[in-house]
């Protein structure tokens, strides 16, 4: 998986590589699916209901009408906030090179927060799975500590955390020593 | 007694059309903007501008059925009917 705006996003540098793009598990837009295919046939329901216990709203004119266009609406925002959903799911990415993290964090659709990390500053990485959904599918939290920072850095409900952990703390520790030797 | 043509229920309709374009133009631009190397992004496209097409078609196909120069007669009929 490439990032087609990666040379945006980062100058990167001689010696950095590509080493992990990360999104969130597939479960978490595959819940999503799931709600959506219950809003799309909630009307379905509804469209039962007044059959059988408010037929006049189905033969008046007025009401009629209003159904119709509530249905359009009701569908073509479905639709909307579904997309949106996607985006929000596929645009947040998790870069990790050889020499840092990147965070791409699509908020919503008017907000964008990308932030970086590098890797020698990182202290220590914790992982986690917590509940059902989460160690059944395999999926969870890393929280990440640099050095002199309160705020941690967060990947957030990735797919296997304990081996991204593991991954990301070993090429802290080659970054570390490749710092540490341009220093000498 | 208030009448009005059934036409003028489409005025907030058309608003909220308007409303639905700009989202679904931001959220198309932000896929384009952002997206990967990767098949997904295509077909999220296609998949998302199928279903607006689907919804516009079956919009215009159940509200062209109704004759929306029909005078309606506010509170008169719902009173009745309730």
């Amino acid at each position: 998986m490439n990032i087609i705006h990666i040379k945006k996003l980062i100058n990167q540098k001689g010696y950095e590589k590509l080493e992990k793009v990360m999104r969130r598990d597939k479960i978490i837009m595959a819940g999503s699916l799931g709600l959506y295919l219950v809003l799309f046939s909630a009307p379905a329901v509804l469209y039962f209901l007044f059959q059988n216990y408010l037929p006049i709203i189905l033969a008046d004119k007025l009401w009629y009408s209003v159904l119709i266009l509530g249905l359009s609406v009701y569908y073509l925002s479905c639709w909307i906030f579904l997309f949106a959903a996607f985006l929000d799911y596929y645009l947040d990415t998790w870069i990790i090179t050889n020499d840092r993290l990147l965070n791409i964090e699509q908020e919503g659709v008017f907000s964008r927060t990308i932030s970086e990390l590098d890797l020698y500053k990182i202290q220590d990485a914790t992982s986690e799975m917590k509940g059902v959904l989460p160690s059944l599918f395999g999926y969870g939290n890393v929280h990440i500590q640099t050095a002199g920072e309160t705020k941690r850095f967060e990947l957030e409900q990735v797919p296997n955390p304990h081996e991204v952990r593991k991954l990301i703390m070993d090429l802290a520790e080659e970054d570390r020593k490749y710092h540490e030797n341009n220093k000498n | 007694m208030i009448s009005f043509t059934l036409s003028t229920i489409l005025i907030p309709y058309a608003i909220f059309l308007v409303i639905a374009a700009f989202f679904a133009f931001i959220n198309l631009r932000n896929l384009w903007r952002y997206r990967a190397e990767d098949v997904i992004s295509f077909f999220a496209c296609l998949i998302f501008l199928a279903g607006l097409a689907a919804i516009g078609f079956f919009s215009y196909v159940y509200l062209s059925e109704i004759d929306w120069t029909k005078i309606i007669d506010s509170g008169i009929n719902f009173k009745q009917q309730f």
